[in-house]
């Protein structure tokens, strides 16, 4: 029995060591880097592993953030879906079908990007703010680039997230990849590549011409 | 004086008959009543908003489920009390017969293979043939790789999840449907998990209120060790939760009003006259009186609503007005027993002749509510002026003779006829009537609030935990019903087509925000009976099917919810032939489908969801009126309620005033009377609209029926008085002795009556007893105190030569 609760204790007090050991560094700099980020624009390839399908599927993609919150997000070169969040507006269209989707902040989890497999920058605005919303479950710290691996507090997202984990680089905070892990075996990586930091976007990047579109927006 | 002895027994036969007739009658009826909690039975029926929200909550407010909720401050502790709780009364069948404690289709996905199958037989039979052409062999590939390509490109969750295991594209698309949208809403959890939801349905049917306040009881007994766990809130609310909460106020407002009454009644008469044998038949008639009324009420109503339960302080507080009268009249009474009732009967048949038709006259208001507490006070005021002259004259004959000492006039009495009396209660009277008129003049009238909050109990811990229930999870309470009825499946699905269409239309003016009607859950019987024969046969295909969509990258997975839909296809297609429409049958497509469509023998309906744009919902309402269709939610309600009851209680307010004044007419036969009782009348009317401003009270369904009351019931303070002045020759000393009393008794008992019922749980009910109590007691001071004045003065030219006291 005594042996019993000294091993208890010991693992406790590993359990803890352990915990306290996880040097938070390279996220704390990181997310101070995201404070610097005006605007971000990239390449990705978006890989998509699922239990119903043998092998993972693939799909190129670009990106554009700003800092204002304002994402162009296509998957598909030519773009098949393009994803558009202007300010309170949030638009799903599909250019070869000439379909679009308006999205309701209220009414579609879909507005918000974390339920879309995408990532925004900056990911939360202090390192209080992040440790807050979200428990980090590993870092993995590799020359220049660190994998950090994460899960949100929401108890909605974790009935079905594993975990999300990101790449970035440890010197200017740029991604390398962004993979979403879902609790039935699923995963969904975006590979980012050619990633523009702060350069200056062409607002029209956020503008699309709907014009000749049919809308299939909820009723 | 010779007596036939034949005769008198004869009479007494007649008399014994008369009782028992009475007794068992009353009896029968008290066995017949009932309570009805049913707040919309206190509503026009007629109005379509009180009709299909009627529907609403009669059809899907799932009246036979209670409705549980776990509140803390950690998901984790919510989830272990929730869970708990569940496994808890799982474990009792003879209480619950199902606890649903999580979405049904999580426990068993295979179950939504059901729901999945029938949705897609639902297509139309051009819509199914191309779907059948898409297994063809030679289609098979392109429709997987279209799977595929959707796979790749979505960037919704739900679409991938839906491609990903249905490749051949079973269901319909719910793009366009509403229901992808609001799929994030959990009827179980709120988002943080620190509010969870049971829906419990009772082992067996509630027989009446007092079987479901069993129930309720007995699941709190289950549930008793969380109840007390700090940080732990547990709720209850739904429809069985509301019938043990209102009931149970029911009874608590009728009794404690009543018997509140009747102590107060007890103690003004003690302190006016101390007399304890008078006090006691007095007390005995009026229980008497109650218990009559409520039989005959038995007879003639079936169920008793919760604003039936505030006749019984009311009659109470009016009938003892004929007691009084008759007990006052007796201490002066030299004569006989007939000659004392014949005195008595002219003064109560003229005011309870009033009042009764004032309280009937709420029979031509279209609310239920209000004509049910007409019938029982009318009823109540005629059985209470029968019965004090036939059975309390005589017992206060029979206990005058034995007490000579009540020839003596009481102290009180003596006060009240004092000169310097009248005239210090003319001035008081006076000035607060100056005050008030001022006070009208500065402030204002009242405002009106038809809202249906005044529908709703003072307390009630199912409200409480509802709301709390609404804020935690989805705030319907502003979201207009959709409620679509029809009496086959076909009628009810083209109402639902057209419903669609005039939503579409109303969307695209601006005039609502969004909507979600149960068409795509709605079953298409043309459609069914076409597909099922092609959808049958497909089983047969299903080795190839799987073996392509292998091919095509697919795994085993993948094609589960395929083989059951078509398995599913199959055992329908291969069942006797039925005229009657598929429905789908298991736990998990019943849950889902419980919320949008409901089939009775009589009748088939369906409900959905309208987002009104603020300030718009009576255009969206009214913006296309289908048959069998509803727009309806409680505020709108109040609306439509507004504008239909207020010109309603308008027409009564004068046909009543008429009727007022037809029967005064009669009664007073002077121009000159009927001008003092208008304008005191007028006059009592605007201080009760100041006294009301200056409270803050605001006029709502119920109290607007007090004015109606007041003008049966206070207008008898003023026909008394003038009644007296003119027998008297205008001596007003005469009628003060004769009559202030009196008077003062019955505002007082009256008052007190209605001042009961304003403390009841039911809102509506309190303020008509708040209004009533005060417009009394400022009827009573007027009529006491400046009516005799204005009348003295208007036939100051054919009066007597006699002074006026003070």
């Amino acid at each position: 029995m005594r042996l019993a609760v000294l091993l208890s204790l010991m693992l406790l007090a590993s359990s803890a060591v352990a915990q306290e050991a996880v040097d938070m560094t390279p996220v704390k700099k990181w997310i101070a880097l995201q404070k610097d980020l005006r605007t971000v624009e990239a390449d990705f390839v978006q890989t998509r592993s699922i239990r119903a399908l043998r092998s993972p599927v693939s799909s190129p993609g670009k990106l554009w953030l700003t800092h204002t919150g304002e994402i162009r997000w296509e998957i598909g070169v030519p773009p098949k879906t393009v994803f558009l969040r202007r300010k309170d507006t949030c638009l799903l269209i599909q250019p070869q079908k000439q379909r679009y989707t308006v999205l309701s902040a209220e009414t579609d989890s879909a507005f918000n990007p974390q339920s879309f497999p995408m990532m925004e920058l900056p990911i939360a605005s202090s390192f209080a703010d992040f440790a807050k919303r979200f428990e980090v479950l590993q870092i993995k710290p590799d020359g220049k680039s660190c994998q950090l691996e994460f899960l949100p507090r929401e108890p909605q997202a974790r009935k079905f997230l594993q975990s999300i984990r990101v790449q970035f680089d440890t010197e200017d905070g740029r991604p390398h990849s962004f993979e979403v892990l879902t609790k039935d075996g699923a995963a969904l990586k975006n590979e980012f590549s050619n990633v523009r930091l702060n350069q200056k976007l062409d607002r029209a990047v956020f503008d699309f011409d709907l014009n000749g579109y049919q809308s299939d927006s909820q009723k | 004086m010779v007596t036939n002895p034949t005769r008198r027994s004869s009479i007494s036969i007649g008399r014994v008959a008369v009782a028992f007739l009475c007794l068992t009658l009353t009896l029968v009826g008290l066995f017949r009543i009932s309570v009805d909690v049913d707040v919309l039975k206190l509503l026009p029926g007629n109005l379509p908003q009180v009709h299909g929200l009627g529907l609403f909550l009669k059809y899907f407010a799932q009246a036979d489920q209670l409705i549980l909720t776990v509140e803390s401050n950690t998901p984790e502790t919510t989830d272990s009390v929730a869970d708990a709780i569940a496994r808890r009364l799982e474990s009792r069948p003879d209480l619950v017969q199902q606890v649903v404690s999580r979405p049904p289709w999580e426990s068993d996905p295979g179950e939504f293979a059901e729901l999945v199958a029938y949705l897609a037989l639902n297509r139309s039979p051009e819509d199914f043939t191309k779907f059948a052409n898409r297994l063809a062999p030679e289609n098979r590939a392109a429709t997987l790789a279209e799977t595929l390509e959707r796979i790749t490109d979505s960037s919704s969750p739900q679409e991938v999840a839906l491609a990903a295991y249905d490749p051949y594209g079973i269901l319909p698309s719910l793009q366009g449907s509403g229901f992808l949208s609001s799929t994030h809403k959990s009827e179980f959890a709120s988002t943080d998990g620190t509010f969870r939801v049971l829906y419990l349905k009772a082992a067996h049917p509630f027989k009446n209120y007092k079987a479901t306040t069993q129930w309720i009881s007995e699941i709190r007994q289950a549930t008793g060790e969380w109840l007390h766990i700090p940080g732990v809130r547990l709720g209850f609310t739904g429809e069985p939760a509301f019938v043990a909460d209102i009931s149970g106020t029911m009874q608590w407002d009728m009794s404690s009003s009543g018997f509140g009454t009747m102590l107060l009644i007890a103690l003004l008469f003690w302190s006016c006259y101390r007399r304890m044998a008078p006090l006691l038949s007095l007390q005995f008639m009026l229980v008497a009186i109650f218990v009559l009324t409520l039989g005959a009420a038995g007879l003639f109503l079936k169920q008793l609503t919760v604003i039936g339960v505030g006749c019984a302080a009311i009659m109470i507080g009016l009938s003892v007005d004929y007691g009084y009268f008759i007990y006052q009249r007796s201490i002066h009474h030299t004569g006989t027993l007939r000659e004392l009732q014949a005195q008595c009967w002219q003064y109560i048949a003229w005011t309870s002749g009033t009042t009764a038709a004032a309280f009937f006259s709420l029979n031509l208001s279209s609310l239920p509510g209000l004509s049910q507490l007409g019938n029982l006070v009318g009823m109540g005021v005629v059985i209470g002026a029968i019965a004090m002259l036939v059975l309390f004259a005589p017992l206060t004959m029979w206990r005058r003779r034995s007490s000579p000492s009540l020839h003596s006039p009481i102290a009180i009495e003596r006060l009240l006829s004092t000169p310097s009396f009248l005239k210090a209660g003319f001035y008081l009277t006076l000035g607060l009537v100056v005050v008030l008129l001022g006070a009208l003049f500065t402030n204002g009238f009242p405002k009106v609030d038809f809202s249906p909050s005044c529908l709703r109990p003072r307390v009630s811990e199912a409200y409480t935990a509802l709301e709390r229930l609404s804020e935690r999870l989805m705030d319907n309470r502003n979201l207009l019903h959709l409620v679509v009825e029809g009496a086959t499946e076909e009628e009810v699905r083209v109402r639902l087509q057209a419903a669609e269409e005039a939503l579409q239309k109303a969307r695209q003016e601006h005039r609502l925000a969004s909507y979600l009607t149960p068409l795509f859950f709605w079953p298409n019987p043309t459609g069914q009976k076409s597909n099922l024969p092609i959808a049958g046969s497909l089983l047969s295909q299903i080795t190839e099917l799987k073996a392509a969509a292998s091919q095509a990258g697919f795994t085993a997975d993948a094609l589960a919810l395929t083989e059951q839909v078509l398995t599913q296809w199959h055992s329908w297609a291969t069942r006797p032939a039925s005229v009657a429409a598929l429905w789908p049958e298991n736990r998990s497509s019943r849950w889902i489908l419980d919320r949008l469509t409901q089939r009775t023998p009589e009748r088939f309906l369906a409900a959905g969801i309208v987002t009104p744009i603020s300030g718009q919902e009576r255009a969206a309402i009214q913006s296309r009126q289908l048959p069998g269709t509803y727009l309806v939610n409680w505020p709108q309600l109040g609306a439509e309620l507004q504008q239909v009851v207020t010109k309603e209680l308008v027409l009564i307010m004068f046909t009543l005033t008429g009727l007022v004044l037809l029967i005064l007419a009669f009664a007073l036969r002077s121009l000159k009377a009927l001008a003092c009782f208008v304008f005191t009348t007028t006059l009592v009317l605007l201080c009760l609209v100041s006294v009301m401003s200056l409270l803050g009270m605001t006029w709502n369904l119920f109290n607007l029926a007090a004015v109606l009351l007041l003008l049966g019931t206070g207008t008898d303070y003023s026909i008394l008085i003038l009644l007296s002045l003119r027998k008297n020759g205008g001596d007003v000393s005469e009628t003060q002795k004769e009559l202030f009393l009196v008077i003062a008794l019955c505002a007082a008992s009256a008052a007190t009556g209605f001042g009961t019922i304003g403390w009841a749980n039911h809102l509506g009910l309190a303020a008509l007893g708040q209004t009533c109590a005060l417009g009394l007691l400022l009827d009573a001071l007027v009529s006491l105190f400046l009516l005799p004045r204005m009348w003295v003065w208007l036939n100051s030219a054919s009066i007597s030569t006699k002074p006026i006291p003070g």
